[in-house]
C-alpha cells in the first residue's frame, strides 16, 4: 500500500501577498485600516497577516471580505499551484504581437459611451504598458494598418479616451495583472503632488528610517498617495517607509544607496560576476555622531564584503562603492532591501 | 583672436563652377560665426550691398524699407556683423562689384574684427579692386582653400526625443525606463546637468532681503534653468530637473499652482524657428525687445526700465539683471539684445554705462506704451507672438522643507 503524499506538501494554496499589498495601496487603505475593514485584527495581528506564509486555519469569512474590500476574485487571491503556474508558463510561451496587446489595451481603457474620459497620453500608455514609446510607437503602428480595414483610427496622442473606439476587441487575457492595474489608474487622473506630500518625502529621503505608517504626525491619506504614485513603499520586513527604487534613480542620482549602518558585513543580492568579486570595495560613511566623514576598505569575497569595525551607530549611513561605481547593498544582520 | 588673422583673403574660382557656390553657401551658419553673402546683380550701390550683408546676416528680404530704416543699411549691416559676433563673412561673386564696395566690406569687416574671404570667379580680381584694399592680400587662392578653414556645416544633434510626462520623484526613471538607451543618454545628460544647477541656484531662492519675492525669484531661476530648451520635451526635463535638484536642496517648487499655469504649458520660449524669426527683424530695439520679452516674461514699462550695464556678456550667452533677479539668454539668442546695446554705447565698456537701453529718436529713454507698441509691431513683422510664461509666480510656488521637516521628525 503507497502512502499518499500528505495534503500540505502537495495542494497547499500560498496566498498571494505581494498582489493584496498592491491592491491595498491601489485601494488608498493602511495596513491598520485594512485590517479594520476586514475585521481581522485579533486573529492576525500585524506582524503575521502580512508575513507569515501559514494560513491553514484563516476563516473564510475573513478571505471574503478581503477579496471584497480590495476587489479580488478569490482565485486571485491565491497564487496559482505549482502545476498551473508551470501549465500557464507553458501556454505563454509564444506572447502575443504587440498590436494585439495594444488593441486590449485600448479596449479596456476607452470609457462607455457618454461618460467623459480623461485624455491618455503615448508615454503615459508605454509606462502602464511597460513599453518603450518606441516600442509603443510601433505597435500602434502595426494596429493602425490592421484597423483600416475597419474603418477604426486610431489618434496617436492623445489617446482619445473619451471617445469609445468601436471595433477593438476586449480581450484582456493578453495583458499581464500589472498591465491591467496600470491601465486601470490611468483612468484615474491624479492631482499633482502638493507640498504636504513633498515634506513627508523629504524626511523619508533623507533618513529612511525616520517615519512609519503610523507616525503620529503622517497623514496616512499622504503616505498612501505616495505608495500609489509608486513613489514610496513600506520596508518589506518592516514598518519604516523608504523611497522606491524609481525614486531613488530619479532624486538620488549618482549618490549610491544611503545605507544605516548596523553591521559590518554586506551582501549582495544578485551574484557578482567574477570581475566584481575579485576587486576592492570602498565605503565611505558620514556619522553624525563623530564630526567629519571617512572611509573604509575591504575586500569581496563570494557574496559577502567584510570591512573593519568603523561604524558603530544606527544612525550612521554610508554608500558603497567598488571598482565599478556605486554599488546597492545589503546587511546581514539588519537586512535591508538592495539591489546588486 | 581677428587682429590675428589676415583681415582680407581673395579666393579664386577660375571656372565658376556651381560646386564653389553651393560648397561655400552650406557652411553658411550664423551661430558657427559663418555668413555668406551672395550680392544681387546690380551696379553695386551701397545700399543695395547694405541690404544683400544685412539678408545675409539673417534678416528678411526688404526689412531696412518695412521697418523705415533704409538710410541706416550700411551702419546696420556694421552693427549686427559685431552683433552677431561672425568670424567669416564670404562674399561670392565679388567679382561683378566695383572697387568701392570691397572698400567698404573691408573697412565693415576690419571694424567688426571678421575675417572677409572675396570670392572671384574668374583667374584674378581686377587691379582696381585689389587698389582699394587698404592691404591687398598676397594673391588668390583657390576657394577650396577656404573650406579646409571654414567651420564645417552645423551639425544637426538628434532631436530631443519626446519624454513622459511624470512627476520629478519618478521622472528620471520612467525616462530610463520608455526610452531607448541612446536617447535616455541624451535626456540624462541634460537632466543631470540642469539638476546640478538647480542646487546651485536654491541658496537663491532662500536667500532673504533682496528687492525680488520668493516668486519672482522662483520665476528667474526657472528661466535660467530651462531657456537653453529648444523643444517642449527638453522643456519638460528640464523642468523636472530643477525641482530634483531643489528637492535635494529642501526646497519644493510647485509649478502646478493656479496662477503658475503659465509655467505648465511647456513650450520653449526660444526654440530655432522663433531665433531665425526675430533674426529677420532689422531694428535692434524691436528685435531686442521681443527676445527679452519672449525670453523673460516682463512687462513693457519694466523693459523700459533696463539699462545698458543691466545686460553682460559671456561666452554661454547673455544675462539680463533687473530688480535683483537675473534673467539668461542662449547664445543663439543673444544677437538682438547684443545688437542694441552695441547701438547705445558701441564697443565701449557697458558695465558703468546707466543710459536707458532703449530710447527713441531724440535720446529719451522709451516709456512702456511705446515699447508695447515697438514689440506688437516687430512680433507682427516677425510672425512671432509675444505670450510667454510670465516673469513671476506665486510665493507659496517654492516651500521650504526643512521647515516643515521639523514638526514631522
Amino acid at each position: 500500500m503507497t502512502s499518499r503524499p500528505s495534503r500540505a506538501a502537495t495542494r497547499r494554496l500560498a496566498i498571494n501577498w505581494p498582489l493584496v499589498e498592491q491592491r491595498r495601496i491601489a485601494a488608498g487603505l493602511t495596513q491598520a485600516q485594512l485590517t479594520d475593514r476586514i475585521r481581522g485584527g485579533a486573529l492576525t495581528g500585524r506582524g503575521r497577516l502580512w508575513t507569515d506564509a501559514d494560513h491553514d486555519d484563516v476563516p473564510l469569512g475573513l478571505l471574503e471580505r478581503l477579496c471584497r474590500v480590495l476587489d479580488l476574485h478569490p482565485a486571485e487571491l491565491f497564487r496559482p499551484p505549482a502545476r498551473a503556474a508551470h501549465r500557464r508558463a507553458l501556454a505563454s510561451e509564444q506572447p502575443p504581437a504587440d498590436a494585439t496587446v495594444l488593441e486590449a489595451a485600448l479596449a479596456t481603457i476607452t470609457v462607455p459611451a457618454g461618460t467623459t474620459g480623461t485624455p491618455i497620453g503615448m508615454a503615459a500608455l508605454a509606462g502602464a504598458l511597460g513599453w518603450s514609446l518606441d516600442r509603443l510607437g510601433t505597435a500602434v503602428a502595426a494596429l493602425t494598418e490592421q484597423l483600416t480595414g475597419a474603418g477604426t483610427r486610431i489618434d496617436a496622442d492623445p489617446v482619445p479616451a473619451g471617445t469609445p473606439i468601436r471595433g477593438l476587441r476586449a480581450r484582456d487575457r493578453y495583458l499581464t495583472s500589472d498591465q491591467r492595474a496600470a491601465l486601470h489608474r490611468l483612468r484615474r487622473p491624479r492631482p499633482p503632488l502638493d507640498a504636504k506630500a513633498a515634506e513627508v518625502l523629504d524626511v523619508i529621503a533623507r533618513d529612511p528610517r525616520a517615519l512609519t505608517e503610523c507616525h503620529r504626525d503622517l497623514d496616512p491619506e499622504v503616505v498612501i498617495a505616495l505608495q500609489q504614485r509608486g513613489i514610496i513603499r513600506r520596508h518589506p520586513r518592516g514598518d519604516s517607509l523608504e523611497l522606491t527604487d524609481d525614486a531613488q534613480f530619479s532624486l538620488a542620482p549618482g549618490e549610491g544607496a544611503y545605507i544605516p549602518v548596523r553591521a559590518l558585513t554586506f551582501s549582495w543580492r544578485r551574484p557578482l560576476t567574477s570581475r566584481v568579486v575579485s576587486s576592492d570595495i570602498l565605503v565611505s560613511f558620514h556619522t553624525p555622531s563623530r564630526a567629519g566623514a571617512g572611509s573604509a576598505a575591504g575586500k569581496v569575497s563570494g557574496v559577502r564584503a567584510s570591512l573593519p569595525g568603523a561604524m558603530k551607530s544606527e544612525s550612521d549611513t554610508c554608500i558603497m562603492k567598488d571598482d565599478h561605481g556605486p554599488r546597492f547593498a545589503s546587511l546581514t544582520s539588519k537586512t535591508r532591501a538592495g539591489g546588486g | 583672436m581677428a587682429a590675428a588673422r589676415a583681415p582680407v583673403m581673395v579666393l579664386a574660382d577660375p571656372g565658376d563652377s556651381p560646386g564653389c557656390v553651393a560648397g561655400l553657401s552650406a557652411r553658411h551658419s550664423l551661430g558657427h560665426g559663418v555668413a555668406i553673402c551672395l550680392p544681387q546683380p546690380g551696379p553695386g550701390s551701397a545700399q543695395a550691398l547694405a541690404g544683400d550683408l544685412l539678408i545675409a546676416l539673417g534678416k528678411f528680404p526688404g526689412a531696412l524699407a518695412a521697418e523705415h530704416l533704409s538710410r541706416r543699411g550700411r551702419e546696420l549691416a556694421g552693427l549686427w556683423l559685431r552683433a552677431e559676433q561672425v568670424q567669416d563673412l564670404v562674399v561670392l561673386r565679388a567679382d561683378r562689384l566695383p572697387a568701392r564696395c570691397w572698400t567698404s566690406l573691408a573697412a565693415l569687416a576690419a571694424a567688426a574684427g571678421t575675417r572677409l574671404w572675396l570670392v572671384v570667379h574668374r583667374a584674378a580680381a581686377s587691379p582696381g579692386q585689389l587698389a582699394a584694399l587698404a592691404r591687398p592680400p598676397a594673391g588668390p587662392r583657390p576657394w577650396r582653400a577656404a573650406l579646409a578653414i571654414l567651420p564645417g556645416p552645423g551639425k544637426t544633434g538628434p532631436a530631443f526625443p519626446a519624454v513622459p510626462d511624470v512627476e520629478f520623484p519618478l521622472f528620471r526613471a520612467a525616462a530610463r525606463r520608455l526610452l531607448d538607451p541612446a536617447a535616455f543618454a541624451y535626456v540624462d545628460a541634460i537632466y543631470l546637468d540642469t539638476r546640478a544647477r538647480a542646487r546651485a541656484c536654491a541658496a537663491l531662492l532662500r536667500h532673504e532681503g533682496t528687492e525680488a519675492s520668493v516668486g519672482e525669484r522662483a520665476a528667474a531661476v526657472l528661466q535660467q534653468l530651462t531657456i537653453d530648451a529648444a523643444s517642449a520635451g527638453e522643456v519638460l526635463t528640464r523642468m523636472r530637473a530643477a525641482q530634483a535638484g531643489l528637492f535635494a536642496e529642501g526646497l519644493f517648487l510647485d509649478p502646478s499652482v493656479h496662477a503658475a499655469r503659465g509655467w505648465r504649458n511647456n513650450q520653449p520660449r526660444l526654440d530655432h524657428a522663433t531665433v531665425t524669426r526675430l533674426r529677420g527683424l532689422a531694428d535692434p530695439a524691436a528685435a531686442a525687445a521681443i527676445t527679452l520679452t519672449r525670453a523673460t516674461g516682463i512687462r513693457p514699462d519694466q523693459l523700459g526700465a533696463l539699462r545698458c550695464c543691466d545686460v553682460s556678456d559671456s561666452e554661454a550667452g547673455l544675462s539680463v539683471r533687473t530688480r535683483g533677479v537675473t534673467y539668461r539668454l542662449p547664445a543663439r539668442a543673444a544677437g538682438p539684445v547684443r545688437a542694441v546695446v552695441l547701438d547705445r554705447v558701441g564697443t565701449g565698456d557697458v558695465t558703468a554705462n546707466r543710459e536707458p537701453l532703449f530710447t527713441g529718436a531724440a535720446g529719451a529713454q522709451l516709456t512702456g506704451r511705446q515699447l508695447h507698441k515697438l514689440c506688437s509691431q516687430g512680433a507682427t513683422w516677425a510672425g512671432v507672438t509675444l505670450s510667454c510664461s510670465p516673469c513671476w509666480l506665486p510665493d507659496h510656488t517654492v516651500t521650504d522643507l526643512r521647515d516643515a521637516a521639523r514638526a514631522v521628525s
